[in-house]
């Protein structure tokens, strides 16, 4: 039987990243189809008016579509079934991680780096358009820095540009397929709707992360999404399926069983 | 020859006549007024397309640029929507048609055939006609046909029309890169031409002139009767009648009959004269037997 006093380190932890006000990167504009936001470990549900933040995850089925308007100008639709990150730095530079789906930016102001598992795209005053399934991205206007770990190249407007295991190849012309398994909406010129958002929304909270759903991010990135997602521990059922593969994560590892990590008493001699 | 008979040949001959030259005007009359509506018609459906090429230029172009990133739309194409238009009237109305006849087009339907071609020339070569208007026969009957020149005067018009690496990529997926090229300004590249039937108001002209020609006929057949009934009533029966008793009593058959009439127009006053001229000779003839 543990002791509360074993429950302290995780109780640390719970607390260690609320109660900080977090400043809206940006606002939901539009929200449809089953779209879902994942701030911190609690799944909301997304509404138009609805403040954005670093670290929000933005989550869509097969047939959602999303609009966010950054401060600073820089507008973002995502479609399709997959997640968008949303990280801001100090200096409000702005990334976009694309784990899935569609994405298009139109970029004003500081430069917008947008991840994808296959390479990263810097885009400066530009708009870009991408599939992250397929590693693919067009310029509609402007230009994009694209980058892998093979080097940089720079997409001008008109060209298309698909990754693949044998790199980067680039077409004069977004190809059919690509064009028609875009959004229709893709295709206009995305539109500015905050200065007619009446106020801002308070996310409806929807439930906190199962761990089914933690472990892609977990695997993406281990050491932030622990630290993330460590909250969730305290719940049970949660904790039950950690266990089996708690060996992947250290530092849950430490919080559940610290008597793995206590120091070992010399045994006493006779 | 009777008198009836000479007086019916010269009202035939005149009535002949007079029908002839009112065939003869009011056909020219109508054929033109059929012409003239035929090319007022042409004409509205001219304005009509230039309505549709300017909305399309100014207001639907403007909305799909960005879509013409991703495919070329021909719907943005103040040629294509004019015609498109057309082809919808067409579905109704499969005699009237438009077309923007152009000797390098970038679309292939709008390729010149040979007399659009001929057309298109005589604008090339004469730079200052503004219209053209003819008539052709079609399978579908006579047809009028107004043109006037596609001018490039607008310089937007040339980056899809000079060279195939100014062009937008999206066109040159869509229509290739063989057609619609080296256009200049100021060069005529075409024509717009509207061809208009004839037939209808053609057959309403010719139905208004038959419906014309019956009445006038019918009127000159009923003038012509009544001429005759009214020429045999009041002068050639009295006549018949007052030389038949003249040449009795020239005869000297006094009992034949007497001068009477009622009326005093000309035979009537010629009737009283005939019957003093016979009251004389009898009394004459009585004093010679005396």
């Amino acid at each position: 039987m543990t002791c509360w006093r074993d429950w302290l380190p995780i109780s640390l932890w719970l607390f260690a990243g609320a109660g900080q006000a977090a400043v809206d990167a940006g606002v939901i504009t539009l929200a449809d189809g089953d779209s879902r936001l994942l701030r911190g470990a609690t799944w909301y549900k997304l509404a138009p008016g609805v403040g954005l933040q670093d670290a929000d995850i933005l989550t869509g089925g097969a047939r959602s579509q999303v609009q966010v308007e950054f401060t600073g100008g820089t507008l973002a639709s995502f479609a399709g079934e997959g997640a968008l990150m949303i990280n801001v730095a100090k200096d409000g530079a702005l990334a976009l991680t694309l784990t899935a789906g569609a994405l298009k930016v139109a970029v004003k102001g500081p430069p917008v780096r947008v991840r994808t598992t296959q390479f990263e795209a810097s885009v400066a005053d530009g708009i870009v358009v991408m599939r992250a399934d397929g590693g693919e991205l067009f310029v509609e206007a402007g230009s994009a820095k694209l980058s892998d770990a093979s080097g940089a190249r720079e997409a001008k407007r008109g060209e298309y540009w698909v990754k693949s295991a044998a790199g980067f190849a680039t077409k004069p012309l977004a190809p059919k397929p690509f064009v028609e398994s875009l959004p229709r909406n893709f295709l206009d010129p995305l539109p500015v709707l905050a200065p007619g958002l009446k106020s801002r929304a308070v996310p409806a909270v929807d439930r906190d992360i199962t761990f089914a759903e933690a472990e892609p991010w977990l695997a993406r990135d281990r050491a932030a999404f622990e630290k993330r997602f460590a909250s969730r521990l305290r719940d049970p059922a949660f904790r039950k399926a950690v266990e089996p593969v708690v060996a992947r994560y250290p530092s849950w590892d430490r919080m559940l069983h610290p008597e793995k990590y206590q120091p070992k008493q010399p045994q006493a001699s006779q | 020859m009777k008198l009836i008979w000479k007086f019916n040949l010269v009202l035939l001959g005149i009535f002949a006549l007079g029908f002839l030259v009112a065939g003869y005007v009011s056909y020219k009359a109508l054929q033109a007024n059929a012409r003239e509506e035929v090319l007022q018609n042409a004409r509205l459906m001219m304005e009509a397309a230039l309505a549709t090429r300017n909305y399309t230029a100014t207001q639907v172009k403007p909305l799909l640029d960005t879509q013409m990133q991703y495919k070329f739309l021909p719907q943005t194409v103040p040629a294509y929507a004019a015609t498109e238009q057309f082809n919808d009237l067409r579905k109704k109305h499969p005699d009237y048609s438009y077309k923007e006849a152009t000797l390098n087009p970038t679309n292939p339907r709008d390729r010149a055939s040979d007399w659009e071609a001929d057309v298109v020339n005589v604008f090339r070569t004469t730079a200052t006609t503004a219209e053209i208007v003819g008539e052709r026969d079609t399978p579908t009957g006579r047809s009028l046909y107004l043109s006037r020149p596609i001018q490039i005067k607008n310089a937007a018009c040339l980056p899809c029309h000079t060279t195939v690496d100014a062009a937008p990529k999206t066109m040159i997926d869509l229509y290739g890169p063989a057609n619609g090229f080296g256009w200049k300004m100021e060069e005529i590249i075409g024509a717009q031409i509207v061809s208009v039937p004839m037939a209808v108001p053609i057959e309403r002209a010719n139905k208004t002139f038959t419906a014309f020609m019956g009445s006038l006929a019918a009127v000159f057949v009923a003038i012509f009767v009544l001429l005759n009934v009214m020429l045999y009533t009041m002068v050639i029966r009295r006549v018949t009648n007052l030389a038949g008793i003249a040449d009795q009593v020239s005869l000297g058959k006094f009992d034949a009959g007497e001068f009477k009439t009622k009326s005093h127009d000309e035979i009537g006053v010629l009737t009283e004269a005939m019957g003093r001229m016979k009251a004389s000779l009898v009394q004459a003839m009585k004093m010679l037997e005396g």
